[in-house]
């Protein structure tokens, strides 16, 4: 794993229900984005069959990604920190920094865009559900 | 004796302006709104993403991840910012009915997991009959690569005779 990765989690007392944890990070590399999820993973208090549950996915498989034994796609890294309930914030990467623009770390930025769209998964549910579902012209006001 | 029917759906001059053009009051809320009550099929789609029961092919975090984007078009259409043409575009009208529009949530193509993805797609219509609606007429999913063009051009079908049904 690279060591250059600057992480800040939170260590919530609800950090057991999966829906409601949330880590933050500074992502500056695909391999730190993967030892995010690995941290993200340990702190919910997850087990590697729930999360293998939620993905459809067989847990030895998920095993081998996050023990970093086998290669994982955009896709995978996605869905997985979906499946953590992880947010990965890639705007408090200082801009000078320019890291996105480096071909080795390029990966790794189309990663952090995707996955801030995993932010949204943590809106309330609930509210979700009833500004789509509730009758009225106001319904889809948010 | 044979009855001829007239099978057509008449849409918004401007096809797309609804979703993709803001036109707002004079406070500064969007004119544009869902229409209800929604067409019975669609809602029993929502209905069914809601449930996690749409498609038994999607995982139970496609489900939350295509609900939250889902959720965000269709805020976006309301508020007639849907992006229709340039880089990662929102949405699409489709060519050959000239009338339907598709929103899409963020593809993700290709495979995860040892399976091949699915996609989301929402088609809705601008109808003429009601200024500034958003008619919902499908929600579906197709697979993520080009052997799903022919489950897309199915739904499209769908969409356009449920509007063509709508119309009547």
């Amino acid at each position: 794993m690279n060591s250059n990765v600057s992480r800040h989690h939170s260590r919530l007392p609800e950090a057991r229900d999966m829906r409601a944890f949330a880590a933050q990070c500074n992502v500056e590399s695909q391999s730190g984005l993967m030892e995010t999820l690995v941290a993200a993973t340990e702190d919910s208090g997850t087990t590697l069959e729930d999360v293998a549950t939620r993905l459809g996915a067989d847990a030895t498989l998920v095993k081998s990604m996050l023990n970093g034994e086998r290669d994982t796609n955009l896709n995978e890294l996605r869905m997985l920190a979906s499946a953590l309930g992880v947010v990965v914030d890639y705007r408090v990467v200082p801009a000078s920094f320019e890291w996105h623009r480096r071909e080795q770390d390029r990966l790794a930025a189309r990663a952090s865009r995707v996955l801030r769209h995993t932010t949204y998964g943590l809106a309330d549910p609930d509210a979700i559900r009833a500004a789509l579902r509730v009758g009225g012209d106001d319904a889809l006001h948010v | 004796m044979t009855t001829l029917t007239s099978r057509s759906f008449h849409p918004h001059d401007s096809v797309g302006e609804r979703v993709s053009y803001a036109l707002l009051h004079d406070d500064g809320r969007p004119r544009s709104f869902w229409m209800r009550p929604h067409i019975a099929p669609f809602k029993r789609e929502m209905d069914a993403l809601w449930a996690n029961d749409l498609d038994p092919e999607l995982s139970e975090t496609e489900y939350d991840d295509f609900r939250s984007q889902l959720h965000e078009l269709m805020v976006k259409a309301r508020q007639g910012t849907v992006k229709l043409s340039g880089d990662r575009p929102d949405g699409k009208v489709i060519d050959r009915t000239k009338f339907i529009i598709e929103l899409r949530p963020i593809l993700q193509r290709g495979t995860a997991f040892g399976r091949k993805l699915r996609e989301l797609r929402l088609y809705l219509a601008e109808p003429q009959l009601v200024p500034h609606g958003l008619l919902g007429l499908h929600l579906a999913t197709k697979e993520a690569s080009d052997d799903g063009y022919d489950e897309q051009d199915a739904s499209i079908d769908e969409a356009v005779e449920r509007a063509y049904d709508w119309q009547r």
